[in-house]
């Protein structure tokens, strides 16, 4: 058995950090939780998670931003990121994949799609650094 | 003449004067009176408050792109976190808009490294005058934020400049160190798509937020102010927002979208010339110029006032610089009221002309001026005995009874519709701040407003040099 | 008088204050059930997520039974909004199960305007005769978006009356409201044959049929370009700017015609949105015209013209930088600024 993938979750809506951490831990998954994009930024540079799954609409920090400040930080950007946001604009879909978000789902959401993908991503080879 | 024959010419003219006086306080009691009223019925049949998750979900596919526009000066403190606040709004299309009116402290360069912002070109409309640009600024870590740094001119210079360069149909002014509640956007929003066509602006509530626990930019908890100026002001601001707004936007003359929180259709606001520069009470100047503008020219609009969108804010909690606001409230009133006298009881200018202006002439131009020749004349005239206890009383109930019936009254409209405070003790303690504010504390709001109605009268009235006393605007 | 003042002052005080204690102790009861309401929705939480993962109903039923309807109708609606697509039906079915669908045409009827609204829109959670039944009773609602929520939700259960029937119910004042675009846009999911009607009868109000003609520009039908074209030259700018919005949205090289004609157009929104789409459509033939009007009136029309200028590439850009080298105007300013955007200050 390798060791378990670790999932960073940021979403201010405790609702959704429940539903999802439930879902992944079901799935054989770590998970941990920010509730803003502070707490997010710190997150993702002390527990180094597999992959990142990240709300755009956040206090402190938006998700935009930190997905900026993850993919242009060297020792952070392999770190893959799905945005799932209830922005739904062709604007923030395209601004999101040009900053380097491996994926972007829009709320409502399907659960099953989301950890679908998220394995999807984890099995590529891009993710050997982790 | 003889002190005999001067006795009785003396005792018409304080008749005369304690009739004027008590005249004046009962149009002034009438007037809040008849808006409490109003305000209950519009409360009791406002449209619908839904919780913040399904506004987004119901308007958020029609809701228009909105510009929200916050001039800042020396703002260094809190300017980076209140952007991140306002990033983090929950509204579908929106841009942010930071208006750096040259200040003289880091507040432009806090921004370019928290946002690690670039200079940028981008084509703008220059219909309003302003001081001039001197740089336009993006974050690439986000599309949403743009900075616009220009010369000292004032805030509606700033302001103006920032309608400029936004491109929203819709635009949003605050404060740079106000707080807006993340679905305030969303709510105040609503007219904009019940009502598309006749809505031009929208004015929501402002909140104090002295004492209640601020967290990442954003309201965590609600809790009174434990301070005794900053509590009267909470029930102040009840009553400016709650009862005097809520009743002039049911009756649609409202007069007043405060600058420190409200939402404007661009193209009317562009079509009046933007904010009055050198004015005191800028917000105060453009609600009056848009009506002007749009009954001239027969356009059927609304401007509302609605009270669930919120922003937070921090009032003053000395007695000089809220001193200093009032004055500056006053003096601002005061220029507006006669810059545009032409307006009132003016039958062209309808609802406006009689009811809108009828109120500023009797609340802001008569009120502070007879209430303090009130407080001076009525007991001297009744210890020489000049007059009868039934116009002490009479005074009395109109300046005190009456005030706390308005303000308690307030409250409960407050309670019964909007449930807005968290506990059950917070309701007594602004039940006791309601009663003692009228005992002092309203009396040193009259002291102020005589003051600005001083400097008022000092001053020579032309647009007045560009004192800059801080960003805050009218609430009342 | 002076006397009644006095009186009257401490009447209508003494009222105010027993009011403000009555609010007060309500308040405090009320604090008080909220805690246990607060209890009921963590546990349905937990167990609609752990439902969503092992598909478990008997042990969600019991629960659900459990739990007072209105904790389920605020808070289950709360989770299954995170939801779409088979998750969102399976808790929906399971709600529908323990018979919720009753107690929400309940609260339809008796609820308080925002209630009603949130039961409207709860309903589609629940088809069936019934519940179509409570939705065409509510188009009679006295409240306004009331109506309007009953009416978004049987056209989304497929359920609805006629167009023109349904509008009459909501009423005039609620005509003139953009939730109708959803209205509309729900419509044109289920069929657009209603919808096309609607748009071409000329007598109808311009608000609605643009907001109509924005809702099925959203559907990928090329069968509804020749209908915009005609549109395109309405009467009213209205309707005339959101055809050609929808024209420039299809990306049909065909529509040139059209949306060349709205170029020239005396109301500004058309001439704007004409302006986009000669741009979106690569109209190359109407450069010159674009050019011309970098120097419009109107600013929003000046920017499109410029913005799509750009898109034309080379031959476009040279018609900007010359533009941008005449004498000072307008037009002028327009061109050296779009130009200017893309470059670094």
């Amino acid at each position: 058995m390798t060791a378990k993938k670790k999932i960073l979750v940021c979403d201010d809506d405790p609702l959704l950090l429940e539903l999802i951490d439930f879902r992944l831990r079901a799935r054989g998954y770590d998970v941990v939780v920010a509730k803003d994009g502070n707490e997010a930024m710190s997150l993702v540079a002390s527990e180094r998670p597999s992959l990142v799954v990240l709300d755009a609409m956040m206090p402190r920090m938006g998700g935009f931003e930190v997905l900026t400040r993850i993919k242009s930080d060297d020792d952070l950007s392999h770190i893959p990121v799905i945005m799932l946001t209830a922005r739904k604009g062709e604007r923030d879909i395209v601004s999101a994949l040009e900053r380097g978000a491996e994926d972007y789902l829009v709320k409502p959401f399907i659960p099953d799609e989301l950890i679908a993908r998220l394995s999807k991503i984890l099995s590529k080879p891009a993710a050997r650094y982790i | 003449m003889t002190l005999q024959e001067f006795q009785p010419l003396l005792s018409d003219a304080a008749f005369v004067v304690a009739w004027v006086v008590v005249g004046s306080g009962l149009a002034q009691t009438l007037v809040y009176l008849f808006q409490l009223v109003v305000a209950g019925y519009a409360l009791s049949r406002r449209p619908p408050v839904a919780r913040s998750a399904l506004l987004w979900h119901r308007y958020g596919e029609v809701a228009p792109p909105i510009a929200l526009i916050v001039p800042a000066y020396n703002e260094q403190l809190n300017i980076v976190e209140s952007v991140h606040s306002m990033l983090s709004l929950e509204y579908p299309n929106f841009e942010v808009i930071i208006v750096n009116d040259g200040s003289k402290d880091e507040t432009l360069r806090r921004l370019i490294e928290a946002f690690e912002l670039v200079p940028v070109n981008r084509p703008w409309e220059d219909s309003l005058p302003h001081a001039p640009l001197r740089g336009l600024y993006a974050s690439p870590s986000t599309d949403r934020l743009l900075v616009v740094d220009k010369e000292n001119g004032g805030k509606a210079d700033a302001q103006n400049l920032g309608i400029n360069v936004s491109r929203a149909p819709i635009f949003c002014v605050i404060d740079g160190d106000s707080i807006l509640e993340p679905d305030a956007l969303i709510r105040a929003a609503q007219p904009f798509i019940d009502d598309p066509e006749r809505t031009v602006a929208v004015g929501g509530t402002i909140r104090i937020a002295n004492n209640s626990v601020v967290s990442g930019g954003r309201i965590e908890e609600v809790r009174l102010p434990t301070q005794i100026l900053p509590l009267f002001q909470v029930v102040e601001y009840l009553r400016a927002f709650l009862m005097a707004r809520l009743a002039w936007s049911r009756i649609n003359t409202l007069m007043l979208v405060s600058g420190a929180f409200g939402v404007f259709r661009r193209r009317e606001v562009i079509a009046v010339g933007g904010f009055t520069k050198g004015s005191m009470g800028e917000d105060l100047d453009l609600i009056i110029k848009l009506h002007r503008h749009l009954i001239t020219v027969r356009q059927p609009y609304r401007i509302q006032f609605i009270p669930e969108p919120v922003c937070w804010t921090e009032a003053p909690s000395t007695l000089a610089v809220l001193g200093r606001q009032r004055s500056r409230w006053q003096r601002g009133a005061l220029e507006v009221f006669f810059r545009y006298g032409h307006m009132f009881l003016n039958p062209r200018y309808g609802r406006v002309g009689i009811f809108g202006y009828g109120h500023m002439f009797i609340v802001d131009v008569m009120g502070p001026i007879m209430e303090v020749l009130g407080y001076i004349l009525m007991p001297l005239f009744w210890a020489l005995g000049v007059l009868d206890l039934d116009f002490l009383l009479a005074f009395t109930a109109l300046v005190f009874t009456y005030g706390i019936f308005v303000s308690v009254g307030s409250l409960v409209l407050a309670e019964a519709e909007l449930k807005r405070f968290p506990r059950a003790r917070d309701l007594l303690v602004l039940f006791a701040a309601a009663v003692l504010e009228n005992f002092g504390y309203r009396q040193l709001n009259n002291l102020w407003r005589v003051k600005g109605y001083w400097q008022y009268l000092r001053s020579d009235n032309s647009w007045g040099e560009m004192t800059r006393t801080g960003f805050r605007s009218t609430p009342g | 008088m002076l006397q009644f003042i006095w009186v009257a002052s401490l009447l209508l005080c003494g009222i105010a204050f027993a009011v403000t204690f009555v609010l007060a102790a309500l308040r405090y009861v009320g604090d008080r059930s909220e805690s246990g309401d607060a209890f009921a929705r963590k546990r349905l939480f937990t167990a609609l997520v752990r439902f969503t993962e092992d598909d478990d109903k008997a042990a969600l039923q019991r629960v659900l039974a459990e739990t007072p309807p209105r904790v389920i109708a605020n808070a289950g609606f709360e989770f299954t909004g995170l939801l779409r697509g088979e998750d969102e039906a399976r808790v929906e079915r399971a709600f529908g199960d323990a018979d919720l669908g009753v107690y929400v045409r309940r609260r339809l009827r008796k609820g308080d305007e925002a209630e009603r609204i949130y039961c409207a829109e709860m309903l589609t959670a629940f088809p069936g005769r019934q519940t179509v039944r409570s939705l065409t009773a509510t188009l009679d609602d006295p409240s306004r978006e009331v109506r309007i929520a009953a009416a978004l939700a049987l056209v989304r259960l497929g359920a609805a009356p006629p167009i023109g029937t349904l509008l009459d119910r909501i009423g005039m004042r609620g005509q003139r409201s953009r939730r109708l675009v959803e209205l509309f846009r729900a419509l044109g999911e289920t069929g657009t044959d209603e919808l096309r009607t609607f748009i071409s009868n000329r007598a109808g109000a311009p608000f609605l049929r643009a907001a109509a003609i924005e809702a099925l520009a959203a559907v990928s039908d090329y069968g509804l370009i020749a209908l915009f074209e005609e549109l395109a030259g309405d009467p009213s700018s209205e309707v005339a700017a959101a055809s050609i919005r929808a024209l420039g949205r299809h990306g049909r090289p065909e529509s040139a015609g059209a949306v060349v004609q709205g170029l020239r157009r005396a109301d500004w929104e058309v001439r704007s949105e004409a302006a986009e789409a000669v741009g979106r459509l690569g109209l190359s033939e109407a450069m010159d015209e674009l050019a011309m009007l970098l120097g419009d009136d109107e600013w929003v029309v000046r920017y499109a013209a410029g913005k799509a200028l750009q898109d034309f590439g080379v031959e476009g850009r040279r018609l900007l930088e010359h533009a941008a080298a005449g004498t000072s105007s307008r037009g002028q300013r327009t061109a050296s600024m779009i130009l200017a955007e893309d470059q670094a200050a």
